[in-house]
């Protein structure tokens, strides 16, 4: 299986971590919040557009009324592969830093 | 919920971001963008948001068009990969096509930027779309003939600018003058100085660098000079206000005028371009007649915008009918507008402008053969590689089979002819690039490759490139993607190829261009070389003629007379108003035995003794000129006529008969020279009276004319120098020879006859190309056939005539098809000329032979090839 690149580790735990309310405008928010880096909306769905066709997260779109915004949004969950994904790329970066110390360098 | 409204985005973006979704099934792009877009409203105005929205969007764009083109890009990766296996595995073929579109580009291009240059002609003019000149038609009473004129009378643009409202502005300008020029203690001699109107600056685009516009040219004796002439005569110091004294030639009077300005040098595509321009108030101190009898001036005037100009010419002309010919006493004048944009093209049959133009008929003859060049080389494409189809026949079928449905081939065979056609279009401007100079010397323009970066241009040439690309693309992309997979696989090769008439169409239509342009080529240069060897009646051969661009006084000519005929080599000297191949001197002569009212209109030229025996000319009744009967001398002079003349005169016995220029004048008719060709051969013979000095020198000695000895000419000529030198001093020795002279009146015509010429070339090498292709792959598909045909026992000639004869047909049709046209179109052409060659059968017969020559030679190359080639190679694989 192909090792998730740091950007689709970021989309993920975000997704993860926003649960019910993983939709682009939020995980965007979400994203900077943890990271501090701001995503455009062109990079955020080429990812999730990727994501969802490595089956690692599912959208469902809903409708809602909402006179700020539009009136449509697309939540994603992560999958059981995405986890398995999260899960293996975390052991992996694990390894890679297994008795390094932190003032090593 | 009681929300305020909140604006809505850019909505140019929000289309353009919704384009994206199109392609996506679960996608909120543009309702997220809009919730943040509205938070950023909330939160920095919507200046920053809409730059937000904009910025993300376009970034949406390109980032879409990355991510999913990846699918595309590799399909694409294997089409181009594909094309250039193509191109490289059959190099002729691929050769023919790119060398024969390369050509065509070039030719296209050339012509192209030959083109743009002659239709911008003096459009750096700020107001030249509402400039126009007018144009003085004068047409005789019997209405048998009418001149047009650039030149009018100078009461014209006082009068239109009093009387009508349309006219913002108007100016005259003079013709050119030449003569000398005193700066300090230095005198030049110039050749283009002209008279105008301070208003000139109005109408034209002429920015000054010093000096005032307005009041430049309000004062008599002032003259503005160009930046070129500023630097030539006063270097770096600054003219303004300084004094140069000008002398017009043949006057002995010199006045001194004052600069009042420096103009910008008049760009190259100005169709007038003086050094000098000198104000018309000078014309009225000096006493010169401006009324409706004054001399000819150029007269240019500026319309009011929204201004019809051909409302404007019928005011005119009702006008001057009503106000002004009376007084004129002449009849039949007609004034017409002739806007500045249509000078420089449309002037070939108008007289009297200051430089020779271009013709709008060569212009469109360019085109159109540019246009069937570049068409031949499509026929070439669009033939070979139909006729190529059966090679590709079976990629088209795997490609079907794997999934490739008809649209996306149709996009790889024009893509291919794309990436054909593009690299020829690269290749012919570098060839544009090493062949415009020697073209633009060859057109006679000032033509830069820099002009070739112009966006319009730019944009043309993509434009051609493409529309070529598609035409030559896709009749084969179509004919291509149709094959039927099951029938190809099956092994049914070709049957349904063969059986394409187009390619027989298109081979009958290339060699029509072709057959015809060798036609039109034959004829042209037929014509051209009657023009070159005619015998005119008189001598052009070792005459050298020098310009006078002065007064000679009769000792300079008896002087000049007496030493030149001393030099050895010179056989003869003469001094004339005119020559005999420019004739353009017009007079009114009265005869006797005059009834009508109307006096003889004629060509006139004073001459001096020698005259007719310096153009060696035939006298056909009665004697020449001579200096032993002093009676020639005495009275009103003595003259001798052309044949025409005298016809037209009326007279039984011409010799003895008086004619002169008024009653008191008349002088007697000793002789009649044979009718030669004055002014050019498009036109008949006209009359012409040469007139004996009174005094035996000639007052406007105009021409210089020597006849020098075949050797040593350029001794001669320089002895011819040293004694000008020695006589004249400051004009400068220019001469030239009568005969090349000559020719330069044809210099269109004979540019013309090039141009047709390598186009010929050109169209001959292309078609013979695709022909020779097309032959080739005959002979390959039909291998088999033809090594059977051979064991079977057919002889080489068989097989020779198997191959050739449905293309010889072709060919024999093509002429069939070429031929009328050529003979319409080449007999109009001929009609412009009074004095023409004859279409005969035999040009027919050699376009003919020699197209079918031609064919038959490429033809040859691989039909021959073809059967001799050993029958075992082809079948023992089988």
């Amino acid at each position: 299986m192909k090792i998730l690149s740091v950007n689709e580790q970021i989309f993920l735990i975000a997704i993860w971590r926003l649960k019910d309310e993983a939709y682009g405008v939020r995980i965007r928010d979400k994203i900077k919040e943890m990271t501090g880096r701001t995503f455009t909306f062109g990079t955020l769905y080429n990812t999730l557009d990727y994501l969802a066709k490595k089956d690692y997260v599912t959208s469902r779109a809903v409708q809602i009324l909402n006179q700020a915004g539009g009136n449509k949004r697309v939540y994603y969950t992560i999958t059981k592969a995405g986890l398995e994904a999260l899960r293996e790329a975390r052991e992996l970066q694990e390894a890679l830093w297994k008795g390094i110390k932190k003032y090593a360098f | 919920m009681n929300s305020p409204k909140f604006p809505s985005p850019p909505r140019l973006a929000v289309w353009l971001v919704k384009r994206l979704e199109r392609y996506r099934t679960n996608h909120a792009i543009t309702d997220d963008m809009r919730e943040v877009f509205t938070r950023m409203y909330r939160e920095r105005g919507f200046i920053v948001a809409c730059i937000w929205y904009w910025s993300q969007g376009l970034d949406a764009v390109i980032k879409d068009i990355l991510f999913n083109s990846q699918w595309r890009f590799i399909m694409l990766k294997n089409y181009i990969k594909i094309a250039f296996r193509n191109i490289n595995k059959q190099k002729v073929y691929s050769f023919i096509n790119i060398s024969g579109l390369t050509i065509g580009f070039t030719c296209f291009i050339l012509i192209f930027l030959f083109i743009q240059y002659e239709l911008s002609c003096d459009r750096f003019h700020e107001n030249s779309k509402r400039i126009y000149r007018v144009i003085h038609k004068m047409t005789k009473n019997d209405e048998t003939a009418s001149s047009k004129s650039a030149s009018s009378q100078p009461a014209l643009v006082p009068t239109l600018l009093d009387e009508f409202q349309e006219v913002e502005s108007a100016t005259r300008v003079g013709r050119y003058i030449m003569g000398s020029i005193n700066i300090k203690s230095d005198v030049f001699f110039i050749k283009k100085w002209v008279w105008a109107d301070k208003r000139i600056f109005d109408v034209f685009t002429l920015p000054l660098i010093n000096g005032e516009p307005k009041t430049a040219l309000e004062r008599p004796f002032s003259v503005v000079i160009d930046e070129e002439t500023a630097q030539k005569y006063f270097g770096n110091e600054s003219p303004v206000g300084k004094t140069l004294q000008f002398a017009i030639a043949y006057s002995p009077k010199k006045y001194t005028y004052q600069i009042t300005g420096v103009m910008k040098n008049i760009p190259a595509k100005s169709h007038f371009k003086p050094h000098f321009i000198g104000s018309f108030e000078t014309q009225r101190s000096l006493g010169y007649p401006l009324d409706w009898e004054g001399p000819p001036f150029h007269s240019y005037i500026l319309l009011h915008k929204n201004s019809d100009y051909h409302e404007l010419e019928n005011k005119i002309q009702t006008y001057i009918e009503r106000n002004i010919i009376p007084i004129s006493r002449r009849k039949n004048w007609t004034y017409t507008l002739q806007p500045l944009t249509d000078i420089h093209l449309r002037s070939t049959d108008i007289q009297n402008n200051f430089e020779q133009g271009g013709d709008i008929k060569y212009v469109y003859i360019c085109s159109v053969l540019a246009f069937f060049i570049i068409l031949i080389a499509c026929v070439n494409y669009i033939n070979l590689s139909t006729a190529r189809g059966i090679r590709r026949s079976r990629e088209v079928c795997i490609r079907k089979v794997v999934g490739a449905n008809r649209s996306q081939l149709i996009k790889q065979f024009l893509g291919e002819s794309m990436i054909l056609t593009l690299a020829s279009l690269m290749m012919a401007i570098v060839f544009v690039y090493v062949f415009i100079g020697p073209f633009a010397t060859f057109v006679g323009r000032d033509i830069k490759i820099h002009s070739i970066a112009n966006p319009g241009i730019i944009l043309v040439l993509i434009g051609t490139g493409l529309l070529v690309g598609i035409l030559s693309g896709f009749y084969p992309a179509v004919f291509l993607s149709r094959f039927s997979p099951i029938t190809i696989l099956k092994g049914v090769i070709g049957q349904k190829i063969k059986k394409i008439n187009l390619r027989n169409g298109l081979v009958v239509f290339q060699f029509s261009i072709s057959i015809f342009l060798i036609f039109s080529t034959l004829i042209i240069s037929g014509q051209l070389n009657y023009i070159h060897n005619k015998k005119l009646g008189y001598e052009r051969k070792h005459v050298v003629v020098v310009d006078l661009p002065f007064n000679t006084g009769s000792q300079i000519q008896d002087t000049a007379r007496n030493e030149l005929m001393q030099i050895h080599g010179i056989k003869g000297v003469t001094f004339s108003l005119t020559l005999p191949i420019l004739m353009d001197w017009n007079a009114r002569m009265d005869y006797q035995g005059r009834q009508s009212d109307e006096l003889f209109e004629t060509n006139y030229c004073d001459v001096d003794h020698s005259f007719i025996d310096v153009f060696n000319m035939e006298i056909i009744e009665g004697r020449n000129f001579s200096r032993e009967i002093t009676s020639d001398l005495s009275g009103g002079g003595s003259y001798i006529l052309n044949e025409t003349a005298a016809k037209q005169l009326g007279w039984d016995e011409p010799i003895g008969e008086k004619i002169g220029q008024g009653p008191d004048e008349m002088g007697q008719v000793i002789g009649i020279v044979k009718d030669f060709n004055s002014r050019s051969l498009y036109e008949p013979h006209k009359p012409v009276v040469l007139k004996l000095a009174p005094g035996g020198y000639i007052f406007r000695s105009r021409f210089m004319a020597v006849k020098i000895s075949t050797e040593n000419i350029t001794g001669t000529i320089e002895a011819v120098e040293k004694l000008w030198k020695k006589l004249v001093r400051i004009y400068p020795f220019e001469y030239y020879f009568l005969d090349n002279a000559y020719d330069n009146m044809y210099k269109s015509e004979i540019r013309f006859g090039t141009i047709f010429k390598y186009f010929t070339l050109l169209a001959i090498f292309i078609s013979c190309f695709g022909l020779f292709g097309l032959v080739s792959f005959t002979a390959e598909q039909s291998r088999k056939e033809i090594s059977i045909r051979r064991i079977l026992g057919a002889s080489t000639q068989n097989i020779f005539m198997f191959l050739s004869w449905k293309f010889i047909k072709w060919v024999i049709i093509a002429n069939l098809i070429a031929l009328p046209i050529g003979y319409y179109l080449m007999h109009k052409w001929l009609q412009d000329f009074a004095f023409r060659i004859d279409l005969s059968f035999f040009m027919f017969f050699y376009a003919f032979v020699l197209a079918f020559f031609i064919a038959l030679c490429t033809i040859s190359i691989q039909s021959i090839k073809a059967a001799t080639a050993n029958p075992a190679d082809s079948l023992r694989h089988e």
